[in-house]
Order: C-alpha cells, then sequence, then structure tokens
C-alpha cells in the first residue's frame, strides 16, 4: 500500500473545533469559546512491573455546553485522563507534563485550594459503581449536603431544600424519604441519579461521566443517558461521557474521541468520525458492533490485545493489530493530523 | 429489633449456663479433693473431719444435685461461702472485681487510644508514602505483639522499676504511702503489660481499616466534591474504619480477662486473676465457679453491646436486622 502523502504545513495537533457546540448548547457558547482544553496531557503510573504510560500526550477541547465521548477498550487511559483533569491522579501515579486549561487556567500543578474551588464546583464527576462510589455510614441526604455546603455559603435547611429539588429533578420518587436512606437502600439506577443529583448540586460548567452506565442493566442505562442528555441541555453543562459503548458516543455526543494506548487514535465531529471513520482502529471497533441502531452496542472484543503500556513502542502502538500496517508502522509513530477540518487521525494512512 | 434482642438474650442466656456447667462439671472432674488439700495431714488422721467439712460444703452429693442447689442460692444472690478462705464467695470477689476491673479499665483505655493513634499514624505514614518510617513502625508493632507478656513484664519491670527506679513493681499500693498518686504509680506497669499486645493488633487493623477506605470509590468522590483532605479523613474514612475498630475493642476484652491473670500474678496485683489460680491450686470450687461466673456475663455482656453499636456505627447492619 502506498504511503499517503504527507500533507506539508498541517498543524500536527488535533485542533477541534466545536462544529456541533453552537447549535447544541445554545447561545452561551460561540465557535471559538473554550470551556477545558486538555494539551499534550501525559500521565504515568510507576509499579512493580515498570513505568505505565497511561495517558501519553492526550489533547482535546470541550466547548461551553457541548457533549464530548471517549471510547476505547479497556485500559486505555480513559479514567486517567478524566481523573488527571480534576487533579485526582495519586501516587504512585503523577501527571508528567501537558497542560489542563479550565476557562483559560491552567490546573495541572494548581494549588489544592484551586483545585478544590473547582472540584464539585465548576467541574462534577460521577463514576462507573454508583454504590460504591457513595459512601456506605452516610445518608443520601447528608452527602449531597455536603457538597452543597462545601461551595456555596447558604444555611443548613436552605441546603436541604436544594438537595431535595435535585433529587426530585434527577427523578427520584419519595424524594423526601430518600434522603434519609442510606445507599445501601438504593437500587444501582437510584444510586446513580443520586450521584448525578450531587453532581449537579452546584451547577457545575462540566460534568465528566467515566462509564455513567456501565454497572447498570440495559434498561437502566436508557434511562440515565436520557437524564445526563436532558439535563445537560436544561442546564447547558457540558459532558465528557467516557464509555465502552460506540452506540451510545453515536447517539449522544458532538464530538468523539477514539482512545488507543494512552493516545487520541482519531477524533471529530461525531457524525463525521462516524460517516468515515479513518483509523484502522476505529473502523475495526465499528465493526465489531454488531448493529449501530440495535439494543447493545458494547464493543465486542477485538482481535490481539492492546499493548503492554510499560514498553514504550517505537512506531504505531495500534500496528500489531492492524490489517492496513506497511514498512512505515513499526518505525514511526505517527503524529495526529487533519484528514478534513475537524476530523483528526493519528495514522500513517493519511 | 425486639426479635433480635430477645433472640440474642436468649443465646447469652445459653452460653452462660453452658459455660457455668462446664467449669462446674471439669471442676469436679479433675483430680484433688478440696478438703482433703485444705485439712492436709490432718485429714489423713480424721477422717471423721474431712467426712464433716465434705458434708458441710455438699460435696457428698451427686454433682448434678449440687449444681441445682448452687443454681438456688446464686438466684437468691447468694455464691456460697468459700472452702479455704473464711469468708463467703461475694466478699472474696468484691474487693479483687473492682481492682481488676480498674486495671483491665486502665489497659483498655490505654489499648485503644495508643491502637487508634498507632493505626492513624500508620495509615497516614502509608497515605505520605513515608515507606522508611511505616517499614520502621510495622517492624516494631511485630516485635511488641509477638513478645510474651511475662518477658515484657520483666522487661518493663527492670527498665522502670530497679534500673530508673520511677515506677513500683509490685502491688497496688505502697505499705506507708497509700494516695492517689500511689496508686496510680502501681497501675503503670501492670496495665501497660497488659495493653500492649491488644494495643498493637488494633494499631494493625486501624492501619488496614483506613488504608482501605482511603482507596475506597467513596473517598474518591469525596475528593471529587472539593473537600478537604482533613474533611475526608474526618468525616468519609475514619467513621467506616470504626466499624472493625468497635469489633476488635470488643474482642480485646477477651484478651483482657485471661491476660489479666498473668499480669496479675507476675505483679502481684490483688485482682480475680491472681484469686482464680489460686483457688484452682486450693481446688476452692465455688471460688472458681464464681469468678468463671462472673468471667462468663461479662463476656457475653461485652460481646452483646460490641453488637448493638455495629448497627449504630453502620447503618446497613442496622437495616438488615430491622
Ligand atoms: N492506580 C493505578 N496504578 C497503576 N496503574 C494504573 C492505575 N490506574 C490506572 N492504571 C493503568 O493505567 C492504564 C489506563 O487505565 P484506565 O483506568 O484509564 O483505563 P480505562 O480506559 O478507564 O479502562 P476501563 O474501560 O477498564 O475503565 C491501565 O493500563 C491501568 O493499568
Ligand atoms: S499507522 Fe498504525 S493504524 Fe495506521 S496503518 Fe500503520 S499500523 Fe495501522
Ligand atoms: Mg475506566
Amino acid at each position: 500500500m502506498p504511503v499517503a502523502a504527507t500533507r506539508a504545513g498541517t498543524d500536527p495537533t488535533p485542533g477541534l473545533k466545536e462544529t456541533h457546540s453552537a447549535e447544541h448548547a445554545g447561545e452561551r457558547s460561540q465557535n471559538d469559546s473554550v470551556l477545558l482544553r486538555v494539551e499534550k496531557l501525559r500521565t504515568r503510573f510507576h509499579t512493580k512491573n515498570g513505568l505505565v504510560r497511561a495517558v501519553n500526550g492526550v489533547s482535546f477541547s470541550i466547548g461551553p455546553g457541548e457533549v464530548v465521548g471517549i471510547v476505547g477498550e479497556s485500559g486505555c487511559g480513559k479514567s486517567v485522563t478524566a481523573l488527571s483533569i480534576l487533579g485526582l491522579i495519586r501516587p504512585p501515579g503523577e501527571i508528567v507534563s501537558g497542560r489542563v486549561l479550565f476557562e483559560g487556567q491552567d490546573l495541572v500543578g494548581a494549588s489544592s485550594g484551586t483545585l478544590r474551588r473547582i472540584r464539585g464546583k465548576e467541574i462534577a464527576m460521577i463514576f462507573q459503581n454508583p454504590l460504591s462510589s457513595l459512601n456506605p455510614v452516610l445518608t443520601i441526604g447528608f452527602q449531597i449536603q455536603e457538597a452543597i455546603l462545601e461551595h456555596d455559603r447558604i444555611g443548613r435547611r436552605a441546603a436541604r431544600e436544594r438537595a431535595l429539588d435535585l433529587l426530585q429533578r434527577v427523578g427520584i420518587p419519595e424524594a423526601e424519604r430518600r434522603l434519609h436512606q442510606y445507599p445501601h437502600q438504593f437500587s444501582g439506577g437510584m444510586a446513580q441519579r443520586a450521584m448525578i443529583a450531587m453532581a449537579l448540586a452546584n451547577r457545575p460548567k462540566l460534568l465528566i461521566a467515566d462509564e455513567p452506565t456501565t454497572a447498570l442493566d440495559v434498561t437502566i442505562q436508557a434511562q440515565i443517558i436520557r437524564l445526563l442528555h436532558r439535563l445537560s441541555g436544561e442546564l447547558g453543562m457540558a459532558v465528557l461521557f467516557i464509555t465502552h459503548n460506540m452506540g451510545l458516543v453515536a447517539e449522544n455526543c458532538h464530538q468523539t474521541l477514539v482512545m488507543y494506548a494512552g493516545k487520541i487514535a482519531e477524533s471529530g465531529a461525531t457524525d463525521d468520525l462516524f460517516a468515515r471513520p479513518l483509523h484502522p482502529y476505529t473502523q475495526a471497533l465499528l465493526a465489531c458492533v454488531p448493529e449501530v441502531k440495535g439494543e447493545r452496542h458494547d464493543l465486542i472484543p477485538l482481535e490481539g490485545f492492546p499493548p503492554d503500556l510499560t514498553v514504550e513502542s517505537r512506531g504505531c502502538a495500534f500496528e500489531p493489530r492492524c490489517a492496513q500496517r506497511f514498512d512505515r508502522c513499526p518505525i514511526e509513530d505517527p503524529e495526529p493530523r487533519d484528514a478534513e477540518p475537524g476530523h483528526a487521525v493519528r495514522c500513517h494512512l493519511y | 429489633m425486639t426479635g433480635f434482642l430477645l433472640r440474642r438474650l436468649g443465646a447469652s442466656l445459653l452460653v452462660v449456663v453452658g459455660g457455668s456447667i462446664l467449669v462446674f462439671g471439669a471442676l469436679r472432674a479433675i483430680p484433688g479433693d478440696p478438703i482433703q488439700l485444705m485439712l492436709g495431714t490432718q485429714g489423713v488422721t480424721n477422717p471423721e473431719l474431712v467426712a464433716r467439712y465434705t458434708e458441710r460444703f455438699g460435696l457428698d452429693l451427686p454433682a448434678p444435685v449440687q449444681y441445682l442447689y448452687w443454681v438456688g442460692q446464686l438466684v437468691r444472690g447468694d455464691l456460697g461461702d468459700s472452702i479455704v478462705q473464711p469468708q463467703s464467695v461475694g466478699d472474696f470477689m468484691r474487693m479483687r472485681a473492682i481492682n481488676t476491673a480498674v486495671l483491665g479499665a486502665t489497659a483498655w483505655v490505654i489499648a485503644v487510644l495508643g491502637g487508634t493513634g498507632i493505626g492513624v499514624v500508620a495509615a497516614l505514614l502509608v497515605h505520605r508514602r513515608m515507606w522508611v518510617a511505616d517499614y520502621a513502625l510495622s517492624g516494631f508493632s511485630v516485635v511488641m505483639i509477638s513478645i510474651p507478656s511475662f518477658s515484657l513484664a520483666l522487661i518493663l519491670m527492670i527498665i522502670f522499676g530497679v534500673n530508673l527506679g520511677w515506677l513500683p513493681v509490685l502491688g497496688m499500693q505502697s505499705v506507708e504511702d497509700s494516695g492517689l498518686l500511689d496508686r496510680l504509680r502501681h497501675l503503670v506497669l501492670p496495665a501497660v503489660t497488659l495493653a500492649t499486645v491488644p494495643g498493637f493488633v488494633l494499631g494493625r487493623i486501624v492501619k488496614a481499616a483506613i488504608t482501605d477506605a482511603l482507596l475506597g470509590d467513596y473517598a474518591r468522590t469525596a475528593y471529587a466534591k472539593g473537600l478537604s483532605e482533613r474533611r475526608v479523613f474526618l468525616v468519609h474514612v475514619l467513621r467506616n474504619a470504626m466499624v472493625p475498630i468497635v469489633t476488635n475493642t470488643g474482642l480485646m476484652f477477651g484478651g483482657f480477662l485471661s491476660g489479666s491473670v498473668l499480669v496479675e500474678f507476675m505483679f502481684a496485683w490483688p485482682g480475680l486473676g491472681r484469686g482464680l489460680v489460686n483457688a484452682i491450686l486450693a481446688r476452692d470450687f465455688p471460688i472458681v465457679q464464681g469468678i468463671t461466673l462472673l468471667i462468663l456475663v461479662i463476656f457475653t455482656v461485652v460481646n452483646f453491646l460490641v453488637d448493638l453499636s455495629y448497627g449504630l456505627i453502620d447503618p446497613r447492619i442496622r437495616y438488615a436486622r430491622a
């Protein structure tokens, strides 16, 4: 296969344009406004088996009100990316380099005071397993009110009122009674709703949802997704939506990032990316989804395994599994480039 | 909840009755006759005296009858009379029980405070990744847990009693001075000896509980809310770590009851443990029965309270029972 012509002078950074944000996020966003910009983020873990380069030069940006999806196989660095944004990486992990600009302010290396003002207030996060993510010995009401009182100087009564309102808003019936209950009295779906209520407590500008439905039943999954979709629209809240599920991304996200081995293999407006998947990995992922409009879109595992992140590969990380690899692939790691406006891909074919 | 309470109460009663029967039977099964031990050569030359005493304490009756008789007395609040001592079992136990309680309570406070403190410090060392200090503290804990308490008692006696001369090593009070300070000084070494093993064991449990809780998903959620390190620790982590702490402070009681026998012996502490050892050697049945009964009751009551307190800390247990 011939080497695709290198387009000299192309900006190598995946300069994602918020083509969708304007139409989806209402008047608050403009085409050039950016809420969060992640630049060349590198996060690694020092483990017994060596240095795990979990996130290895990730760049993307999210506009106000925009819903951005990250997809990729297990272990490709989705959660580490999310945790790095909020500065929640703990030893043995560390952010080695890069910037996380939230409204222009760099959160990498920011003081703990700054991070605390942002966490839960400007950027909130929900997790994969809602039941273990809630404290088992504290009531739901306490946990929501705590989130409110941490960032807002209002009285306990007012906080309670707001907590009640939040529970109703996320569709928890008998909210008054639920406020006094403990997490173990909630089903998984109800617990995730409570987590969402807690995350929304301070009307964050960005919600990071790390596989919020993976642990739930299929029918409940759909309800939670619909809820997130509705709330994001109502509040003009941007969402960074992490999932394994290609179908969910296709249906809900304005922009899609496909991650592989700590890097973004392909990114672009969801419609473009699904209409013309460029990266062999994206193509393989889509080929693994039995039926994009059907009921289940979870990835069927691809053949082969993701690379060992402790070994620094010289060439393309996908090369061992790639059907379209050629002589250049094992030698040189492709740089991301815009194959078409706003659609970046990291592959020597383009 | 009432059903649970009744079931627990019934089980506790069974333990006490069963335990007392076991002790009663065992005492009569082991060789050695209390009357002959007490009378010595007098008994050999005067079988009539032996017979009189045997009848006086009802030891000629079949064991089940003796037991029922003992229970009958017990219901009236009478533990019977000592065979060897010229006093009732109740009188014999009263002062000694207080002395043991003072020693045990002091040791318990030292073990709980010290153990929790050690555990919190150890967990923070892990959290802050101060490995050298962590290893040093863990190593020290292992040494302190594995050291036999009679060795520890001797070491403490030699260092603080003999070499430094700071603290008294025998008894509860000095002959000449019996002020509060003097009593407290006598309390230090036996209480520390008794507290050491349970304290360091508790320290390890607390460390593990806090370390686990800090790595838990809900701690991450708490950080993601913007809470301070201190608040995450005090509100979210410590409360979860309380469950194993409470369980184990309850279990520690058993350790104190058995440990106090040796410690009281070593430090000549006039408590129940020493009384029990001497009574067993003299086959003073009523005293052994009285002391073991008290131990059984304390044990079941403490376990009962511990069980109840889980529910106060951990709502999952509270609701599972409701
Ligand atoms: N605390 C940690 N210590 C060591 N390695 C870690 C740690 N957390 C993550 N990693 C490593 O970083 C890599 C990326 O992990 P991450 O959790 O981001 O994957 P993911 O894409 O979220 O996967 P999944 O879909 O299974 O959630 C993995 O190889 C993982 O082993
Ligand atoms: S660069 Fe990587 S993904 Fe692209 S063809 Fe080569 S091996 Fe495949
Ligand atoms: Mg993950």
